[in-house]
């Protein structure tokens, strides 16, 4: 690998301080599992290396009155094995049980699963300069495309490869960010860019900001959620689609639905359109095929991925059945 | 978990410490200072204005750590795997390097216990921390554990690749889970790939080691 410094900053300020907001130069490091393959694969040769780790107060789960408040350092492990989430959030916890490998949720973060790279695997080969590294061509486009997305294709056609982004947005998380400027919140689903407004990244930090925090805001106590994924291997391995399904239940109807597919987009894709659909009716068989037959609307397969429309059908129709037997 | 402080690469409390963090920042006069960055904000903790951000490498750094039992001190870059200084530098060849990107577990240890890809982790990322390797199983005699026992009675190798990082997701299994069932087992593996598809005579090992069965 590349050689590089490492500065070891004990607090947010310092951490902010030397990261300075030359990405290309400087990068923050949290479990590295994501941040190392980039490295040797010369997708990033930072000549310094921000650790994280040491920093006080990022890798707490906290109870508070806004929800369950979640460091940016948190392991995965410890947060897949955290009671309140599987309870409070079931969608989230659903979708880290199937988050990478043990060895690798051992060691990466919260932050990190959110902030990774696109898997493209034109964007993680060094001698294709595609648009994601600044060059002029998507070359997923007319190339090898079956893992790309089905909607939003036209700059660059990466999915969006974190398991919890969908979820998180679903379960309407927010992200708390701190950059030299101070601190902000932004809601999950405005974290997360699509390449049209930015092709060289995947979310709306700026250079030299950090995400410290995610906050689950409590669940209504009559919201139902689910994460259901697919893919190519049982053990582990990304998601060719997935779905997160909120349903808040008034008596037997839907009050309210939030369904957001992940892996067919650059960016988790919210369907208001399935969202009302749902709302207002009954969740049963006529309800599930009408919702689940309009899933892949709006789609534009490449010419590998029509497959994933049938798997948009497919997880959907999944997690509205699970819904609909635990409301029995 | 924030690395306790004293633990941090670089840095030894040991008096008669060669490199000391302190003399080695001087040395590389790296040290960033974070004061004076945003004023007036909620961002610096406590005392933490003043901060000197201590900055090491590229070149070798002294860290510490516990290896199979034992201490273990050297002196490593900052972009050195923990897979490179096992493999390379502390001649402990077990753990197999193969995808050298998480993706395939032959490089398994544990850290603290848990099951770790090495070739993902930075070995400056070990400092104060216990690490054990597939070498780290069998007792200073050379004998077998249980748990290695049960792979050699159940035929759970062909190629033998993969085994050693096999065998350590199943030791943390074990010691989390004393009495996994297959599911358990499977979730256990999910991250180890064996191309010669010995995942069944696993499972019996994992369980006959388990004194669940699958016994032969
Ligand atoms: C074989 C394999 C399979 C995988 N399968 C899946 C999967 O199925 N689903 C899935 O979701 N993921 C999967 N992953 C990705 C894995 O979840 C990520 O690598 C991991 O979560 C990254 O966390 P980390 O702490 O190691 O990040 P790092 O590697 O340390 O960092 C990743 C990136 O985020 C930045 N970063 C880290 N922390 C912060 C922060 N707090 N604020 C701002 N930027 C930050 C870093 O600078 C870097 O660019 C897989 C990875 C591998 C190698
Ligand atoms: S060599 Fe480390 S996971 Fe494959
Ligand atoms: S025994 Fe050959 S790869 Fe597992």
């Amino acid at each position: 690998m590349r050689s590089f410094k490492m500065a070891q900053p004990r607090s947010l300020a310092g951490a902010l301080a030397v990261l300075g907001g030359d990405d290309d130069k400087v990068r923050a490091l949290a479990g590295g599992t994501d941040l190392l393959g980039l490295i040797k694969d010369r997708i990033a040769a930072p000549e310094m290396l921000v650790n994280l780790k040491g920093i006080d107060g990022l890798g707490e789960i906290t109870e508070t009155a806004r929800g369950l408040e979640i460091g940016a350092l948190v392991k995965l492990a410890d947060l897949a094995e955290d009671a309140r989430l599987r309870v409070g959030w079931p969608a989230i916890h659903q979708s880290l049980l199937e988050t990478a490998t043990p060895q690798l949720r051992n060691v990466g973060t919260l932050g990190g699963n959110l902030c990774q790279r696109p898997r493209c695997w034109y964007f993680r080969n060094e001698h294709y300069d595609c648009k994601k590294k600044g060059g002029t061509r998507c070359f997923a486009h007319d190339g090898e495309n079956e893992y790309h997305a089905v909607y939003g294709n036209g700059i660059c056609c990466i999915v969006h490869p974190s398991n919890l982004a969908g979820p998180m947005i679903a379960q309407e998380a927010i992200i708390e960010v701190a950059g030299p400027e101070g601190r902000r919140e932004v809601t999950a689903e405005a974290f997360f860019t699509s390449p049209d407004e930015d092709v060289l990244r995947e979310n709306q930090l700026a250079p030299g900001e950090l995400v410290v925090r995610v906050i689950l805001p409590p669940a209504s106590p009559k919201a139902r959620s689910v994460y259901v994924e697919t893919r190519e291997r049982q053990s582990f391995d990304w998601a060719l689609c997935g779905v997160s399904v909120v349903l808040t239940m008034a008596d037997q109807e839907i009050e309210a639905a939030r369904v957001v597919f992940n892996a067919v987009a650059p960016v988790p894709l919210r369907r208001h359109d399935l969202e009302g659909m749902l709302e207002g009716r009954r969740l049963n068989e006529a309800t599930v095929d009408k919702v689940c037959l309009a899933a892949p609307l709006g789609a534009n397969p490449l010419e590998q991925n029509a497959y994933k429309l049938t798997l948009m059908k497919a997880v959907l129709r999944r997690a509205l059945n699970r819904l609909k037997e635990s409301a029995r | 978990m924030p690395a306790d402080r004293d633990d941090s690469p670089g840095r030894e409390s040991n008096q008669n410490a060669a490199i000391s963090r302190r003399s080695f920042l001087k040395g590389t006069g790296l040290a960033v200072a974070a004061a004076g960055v945003a004023p007036g904000r909620a961002l610096a903790g406590p005392g933490s204005d003043q901060e000197e951000v201590p900055v090491f490498g590229p070149g070798p750094v002294p860290i510490r750590f516990e290896l199979n039992g034992e201490e273990v001190r050297v002196e490593v870059e900052p972009a050195t795997t923990l897979l490179d200084l096992l493999r390379d530098r502390l001649d402990l060849t077990g753990s197999k390097r193969v995808c050298d990107r998480g993706s395939c577990g032959a490089c398994t240890v544990q850290v603290n216990g848990r099951a770790v890809a090495s070739c993902s982790i930075l070995a400056v990322d070990v400092t104060g921390q216990k690490v054990r390797t597939i070498e780290g199983l069998s007792s200073a005699e050379g004998e077998l554990s249980p748990l290695q026992q049960a792979f050699v009675d159940h035929d759970a190798l062909q190629c033998g690749f993969c085994t050693p990082g096999m065998v350590m997701s199943c030791q943390a299994l074990l010691e989390r889970n004393p009495k996994p069932d297959r599911p358990a087992i499977a979730a256990g593996i999910a991250g180890n790939i064996c191309r010669c598809g010995t995942y069944q005579n696993v499972f019996e090992a994992v369980e006959q080691a388990s004194g669940q069965g699958g016994g032969k």
